[in-house]
């Protein structure tokens, strides 16, 4: 039953079946096999898997960073890296990953990030003499940190799945996101050195960082309200995903005075269509995982590679393999809701944090979004930098090599995800 | 006579997509909008508001639905091409016109079954709000009928011209950085 199921769902996914629909049809076909379910389940669980108030979240961080790079806030915080780390050598290549991680604390979404930003930098990377193919692959690596600092999406589903803390697993994300990052911009130095290039002669001037400070300071007062916000208590993520959204309208309409009133119908449909996306997949996956736990499959799936073995080091690479796995040809959100549920009845014997699975989960998935053939990230930077998705993966493996060493230290080095949550909450 | 079919269908299936687009602004509008008033009753004049929750839910489930529908019409939504890209101009055309119908099926379930539900639900009411649980549960059939309208129209679209490479899904997500380029 279970395996007409899964092979169900993998023919469909292999004729190019919409995600949302296939998993949603999948479960229609069980259900008329089954003979003793009721259709109207399915409906009823469709809307169960949108009636959640965490969840609005989802498309209300959405809005609030489309309307945050069509009001200026993206072009303002380049500017700002530039003036940061312009200077290195790769320095154009390093901006773009110091940008990414300042949008990150704005948008939840990985596939947002690589757009917003590369849609300045790729093209100026190119024009400085950079290939394509690198230039694309900087911005898709630099992207998936999008989902790892707060807020990301995928961390508010790991929660509403699991019912830990939105606000502890956004704080377990900052510190891994910030070790993303730094080993990227390692990257780029090392292959500007490597191939003797300099992107400008000017060095470090501090008249220069305090101008681009003071010109991207509302630009940057948004991550500060989203995350302080959070972290300080003040209020739930879904809450700041709103004041966000609020305060990009503001900013763009009256500050920086980027954004007409009648940019704001396409903005908002932009955002609403981006966030239907995912959200249909978690409708359509909820029926899905409701099948699956009535019938008790994640937990006979848990507790036979608990049969395996017990070795928590070996348990933790084999869950690492697996999500890598199948973060190349699942869809992060699909990803997310069939995993969780098998992962955690293995607690107990992993012995670590819920929000470190989380963040280990996330990033995996954050990985899964570099590698073809379904990596939204690359994807999305291909199409800007006008390159074949074969030639930039090839460009992207030195990137992916050194997020895969984050990734151990995130699995093995616990502090590095549950001091900040702890700090924050205990 | 196939012709006027294909014609009707399409004329359908974008006044739908039209409506669907107003709505889905709405929705995202007025969520944003009860959600910061819920803080600022909080913070500001110290009373919170009991409704906001509740509907900010009813809202996030329309935005879902009519959003999946203009999200089809589009063609955003996700998968995975990487197989049926290597296939012959015919057998693309084939496989996309079996796509359309297997999504009709589940179209067809969401509309027929919904419709079903909605009806048990008619009497019973929601705990704040107070309007009948069938109104905002209508989502699930009224998406079900117009994702089945374009999925109609579509395939009639792919009978009547060849099938065009599906590179949708770029498009909608690159269209978040386009306004800084």
């Amino acid at each position: 039953m279970t395996l007409i199921l899964f092979a169900m769902l993998l023919f469909l996914f292999c004729i190019n079946v919409p995600i949302a629909v296939a998993v949603g049809l999948s479960a229609v076909f069980a259900f008329a096999i089954d003979g003793n379910m009721n259709m109207i389940l399915i409906t009823q669980r469709l809307y169960a898997g949108a009636d959640s108030f965490p969840l609005m979240a989802v498309p209300l961080f959405m809005i609030a960073g489309q309307l945050m790079g069509a009001g200026g806030i993206s072009r303002r915080i380049v500017n700002f890296a530039d003036s940061l780390v312009g200077h290195l050598a790769g320095g154009l290549a390093a901006v773009s990953v110091v940008s990414a991680m300042f949008f990150a604390g704005i948008s939840g979404s990985a596939a947002a990030d690589t757009a917003a930003v590369g849609a300045i930098l790729i093209p100026s990377m190119v024009k400085r003499g950079y290939t394509p193919a690198f230039s694309g692959a900087v911005q898709a690596a630099a992207g998936s940190i999008g989902v790892i600092i707060p807020p990301s999406i995928p961390m508010i589903i790991f929660g509403v799945l699991t019912g830990v803390s939105i606000g502890r697993l956004f704080a377990a994300g900052i510190l891994p996101g910030i070790l993303m990052g730094l080993s990227l911009i390692a990257v780029c130095v090392w292959n500007a050195k490597i191939n003797g290039r300099r992107d400008t002669t000017r060095s470090f001037s501090f008249a220069l960082a305090a101008k681009a400070f003071s010109s991207a300071i509302w630009a940057l007062g948004a991550p500060l309200i989203i995350i302080g916000g959070i972290l300080g208590g003040v209020f739930t993520a879904t809450e700041s995903a709103a004041v966000a959204v609020v305060y990009a309208l503001l900013v763009g309409m009256f500050v920086h005075r980027e954004i007409r009133l009648k940019d704001l119908p396409d903005l908002f449909i932009s955002a609403g269509i981006t966030s239907s996306v995912v959200m249909f997949i978690i409708c359509a996956a909820s029926i899905f995982s409701w099948y699956m736990a009535i019938q008790d499959i994640p937990a006979a799936i848990a507790s036979s590679i608990l049969s395996l073995t017990n070795n928590r080091i070996l348990l933790l690479l084999l869950i690492n393999l697996l999500l890598l796995v199948a973060g190349t040809i699942l869809e992060t959100t699909a990803a997310l809701i069939l995993f969780v549920p098998v992962l955690v009845p293995m607690l107990p014997t992993l012995g670590i944090d819920p929000v470190q699975l989380g963040a280990i989960v996330v990033v995996n998935l954050a990985i899964g979004m570099l590698t073809p053939p379904l990596g939204v990230c690359t994807i999305v930077a291909c199409s800007i930098a006008h390159t074949r998705i074969g030639t930039l993966a090839k460009a992207i493996v030195p990137f992916l090599l050194v997020l895969l060493v984050d990734l151990i230290l995130i699995t093995f080095w616990s502090p590095l995800t549950t001091y900040l949550p702890d700090l924050f909450f205990n | 006579m196939f012709r006027t079919l294909v014609s009707i269908t399409a004329t359908v299936s974008n006044g739908l997509d039209k409506a669907c687009r107003c709505f889905v602004c709405i929705c995202g509008f007025a969520m944003a909008l009860v959600t910061a008033m819920q803080v600022f009753f909080r913070y500001g004049l110290n009373n919170s508001l009991f409704w906001s929750e509740e509907l900010g839910r009813v809202l996030l489930v329309q935005l879902t639905f009519f959003g999946a529908a203009v999200a089809l019409k589009a063609r955003a939504h996700i998968g995975l091409d990487f197989l049926v890209r290597n296939l012959s101009e015919r057998g693309r055309k084939v496989v996309a016109l079996i796509v359309q119908v297997l999504s009709a099926v589940f179209f067809i379930v969401m509309m027929w079954y919904g419709a079903h539900f909605a009806m048990l639900l008619s009497k019973q009411s929601t705990a704040t709000l107070g309007i009948s649980r069938m109104i905002p549960f209508l989502a699930i059939p009224a998406s079900g009928v117009i994702m089945l309208v374009h999925s109609i129209a579509r395939f009639f679209e792919i009978l009547a011209f060849s099938p065009q490479q599906e590179v949708a899904d770029c498009e909608v997500l690159h269209c978040n950085g386009k306004e800084d380029s």
